[in-house]
């Protein structure tokens, strides 16, 4: 009996009601619904009895009259637990951030873009959606008519319900943050800083040189795929869900349409499996590279920005040889992938990967003796073990104190079940340690890449799929550069998905920033934030909140501003208060 | 032309400093502008540099469709430039929304926010192309004067 059959005995042994409506969908994917009253209970012993440690994400439904919810439990084994519950549209369901704090992201999703009402979350800027969105119009309803932000309407909405930009200072409640003490001064950082690639902005309150608190923003990305992904076909959703992030764009696209062929009940050929691994892995190496560069540069070490982005071409022109494009490659199909990889190809790809060895040999000598790189990166960003399980950590983040969690070994994908292959962790619990894992990971992603065009089966790429997919749903799970990456699609009989969910990796990541970048120096801050490899483009959503007591504080606007700095002039004898402000056209 | 004028206008051409900044957009077009700035491609060759800040740059290289909660910040950040000022659309969603077009949180290209003055399409738009985009801008702003 596997592991997922006595987690069903269990359920059904504990709660009568759940007899015979526990659903083992496949390998590992247990599915179950209950009612709301019941479901309080249900969960606690999920959490507390069964061992279901880490919050994949909460999905809301729109069912008409009611609102679903999916919550996405998984163990450290890889078994993942869907309890379902709905309420009506007009109740309120309770906060589960007591037993996961990462759940006030996914919470705050729903309540924005799906109009739930979550007791107990704590308050905070908004997110996904902009500032000056109205606050009843909830876009994943099924009945939400785009119209209203047709020009004019968008802005006589613009009445009591919304909130206007923007800053922490708007924000009241005992666990928001503001400012602790008079003293402290509150940093804006971005949308456009040097230090971030992407438009996120962060609220830092200062004391002296240390951060006393962060508030982050995000969702200058947000797009609404997720609403447009309902509106295409099946087909069309490849290349959108493709476009959420540039960077693991093969990851994405992998996880949806190993969804879509759960749900449709399609057996992709074995070869088509190991292409889908082989490029997988290409994906990795590339942006593992690219981490290494932005990470250099954010600590002034430019050479290596350099270096390591020149050897990443190498893995550029194998993904453009492959798959045609050298960035969002459109390899995956549903039922297979869309091109083949020829003979002749494999010796060429491995005399690069064999290049791509010697280099990365070099970058490992470099990070394990060149002094100032091992004093810049450690004790910088440290993030407990303890805090890593509390806050649901992924990806080499988690890997980097200590915490195996890896889904292509937990839970298989693709041909990960037949690859050999280590999970690297490490547990410096820092900066550095990320460093060491991603550096590890390359190497593995080296041989793997390796093993998989040697050991590759003959055969057909692809199977015919249907363009009308069978009703169902499915959750599929990925191990993206960045950690896992989480898809449910629940298709209704037609050519379009009924709903389509995504949970990036950086998202889940994101509470851990908060926590690493406490009490830690300004001066850190680029380099914390992207040692965790953030892609604000597939998170697009917000929010972490530290508390700090709320004391009286106080907006300084530019006039304010200006005003204080005549009057310190003053004192000091020389009076600028006749001078003109520069008055823009 | 005045002599200051024409000097002026030389190192304008020789010089032009880049400020990037992503509007919405999924990474890829960032990635590949970063690569076009190191060394397999190196724009730096045309005397382009990568400025932190829009008080030091003359373009404005945007990637991405303009979305809702970026269009003001946007505009904020052109406006900050100094005179004479230039806009390149790098990437398919930035000329006319692309792929994301339709979308509720999507206002569609760059031109629905600041003018712009030129594009580069491809979805991402290879780093050679970034570069035939940037050295055509150079070479219509030669032709002007």
């Amino acid at each position: 009996m596997t592991d997922a059959e006595t987690i069903k005995q269990k359920l059904e042994a504990k709660f009568n009601y759940l007899k015979g409506s526990v659903r083992l969908q496949r390998e590992k994917r247990l599915w179950l619904e209950t009612a709301y009253d019941k479901f309080a209970e249900l969960f606690d012993f999920a959490v507390k009895e069964l061992g279901f440690s880490f919050l994949c994400t909460i999905t809301g439904l729109d069912e008409g009259e009611n609102l679903g919810y999916i919550y996405h439990l998984a163990q450290p084994g890889g078994i993942v637990l869907n309890i379902k519950t709905r309420t009506k549209k007009n109740e309120p369901i309770k906060s589960i951030t007591a037993y996961f704090p990462s759940g006030n992201i996914y919470e705050r999703e729903l309540v924005d873009l799906l109009g739930a009402k979550v007791e107990g979350l704590i308050e905070g800027l908004r997110y996904p959606l902009p500032d000056d969105w109205p606050r009843d119009q909830y876009p994943l309803r099924k009945d939400w008519d785009a119209k209203v932000l047709e020009k004019g309407s968008y802005g006589e909405m613009h009445g009591e319900n919304v909130q206007m930009p923007i800053g922490p200072k708007q924000i009241k409640g005992p666990t928001s943050f503001s400012i602790a003490h008079k003293n402290d001064v509150t940093l804006p950082i971005g949308p456009q800083h040097p230090a971030l690639k992407e438009p996120e902005s962060f609220s830092v309150a200062l004391r002296g040189e240390k951060i006393a608190g962060v508030e982050l923003r995000l969702g200058y990305n947000h797009r609404g795929i997720e609403k447009g992904c309902e509106q295409r076909s099946y087909i069309q959703d490849i290349y959108l869900i493709e476009r959420i992030c540039g960077i693991c764009s093969h990851s994405h696209s992998t996880a949806y349409v190993s969804a879509v062929e759960e749900i449709a009940g399609l057996e992709i050929p074995k070869r088509a499996s190991y292409i889908r691994t082989i490029i997988a892995e290409l994906e990795r190496i590339h942006s593992h590279l690219l981490w290494l560069g932005v990470a250099g540069h954010e600590i002034g070490f430019d050479t290596l920005l350099m270096y390591s982005w020149r050897d990443r071409e190498a893995i550029m022109d194998i993904l453009a040889m492959l798959t045609g494009n050298r960035v969002n490659y459109g390899i995956n199909q549903i039922g297979g992938v869309r091109r083949d990889i020829t003979p002749d190809q494999v010796p060429q790809i491995i005399k690069v990967i064999e290049t791509l060895e010697e280099q990365t040999k070099y970058y490992i000598q470099l990070a394990l003796e060149e002094v100032t790189l091992i004093q810049r990166l450690s004790g910088v960003g440290v993030l407990s073990k303890e805090d890593v399980l509390r806050l649901g950590a992924v990806g080499p983040t988690a890997r980097a104190s200590s915490v195996p969690r890896d889904t292509r070994k937990d839970d298989p994908y693709a041909a990960y079940a037949e690859m050999p292959f280590k999970v690297i962790t490490d547990d410096h619990n820092d900066v550095y340690g990320r460093t060491i894992v991603r550096l590890g990971e390359l190497m593995e992603s080296y041989s793997m890449t390796k093993h998989a065009l040697i050991n590759m089966p003959d055969g057909p790429i692809s199977v015919k799929a249907p363009r009308k997919i069978p009703a169902g749903e499915a959750v599929s799970r990925y191990e993206a550069p960045r950690g896992e990456d989480v898809h449910y699609i629940k298709s209704n009989g037609t050519e379009n998905p009924e709903r389509v969910k995504v949970r990036a990796p950086t998202l889940a990541n994101t509470q851990a920033v908060s926590k690493m970048l406490e009490d830690r120096y300004l001066a850190d801050l680029p380099i914390v934030v992207a040692a965790i490899d953030p892609c604000f483009s597939c998170t697009d959503r917000s929010i972490s909140i530290i508390n700090l007591e709320n004391e009286h504080e106080k907006v300084m606007t530019w006039k304010d501003l200006r005003d204080y700095s005549v009057e310190w002039y003053k004192k000091q004898g020389v009076d600028f208060s006749k001078m003109k402000r520069r008055q823009f056209p | 032309m005045k002599v200051i004028d024409k000097i002026v206008h030389w190192a304008r051409l020789k010089s032009p400093w880049i400020l990037h900044f992503n509007t919405g957009a999924c990474n890829a077009c960032d990635i590949e502008i970063i690569a076009a700035l190191t060394p397999r491609f190196d724009v730096e060759r045309f005397g382009v540099q990568l400025k932190a800040t829009p008080r030091h740059a003359d373009i404005l290289v945007c990637s991405g469709p303009v979305t809702r909660q970026i269009r003001d910040r946007l505009i904020r950040i052109y406006e900050q430039m100094p005179e004479p000022k230039f806009v390149v659309a790098v990437g398919t969603c930035a000329t006319s929304g692309g792929v994301f077009q339709g979308l509720y949180n999507v206002l569609g290209g760059i031109d629905q926010a600041i003018p712009v003055n030129a594009y580069i399409p491809g979805c991402p738009a290879s780093p050679m192309a970034i570069i035939d985009g940037v050295v055509k801008l150079l070479k219509s702003l030669e032709e002007s004067e």
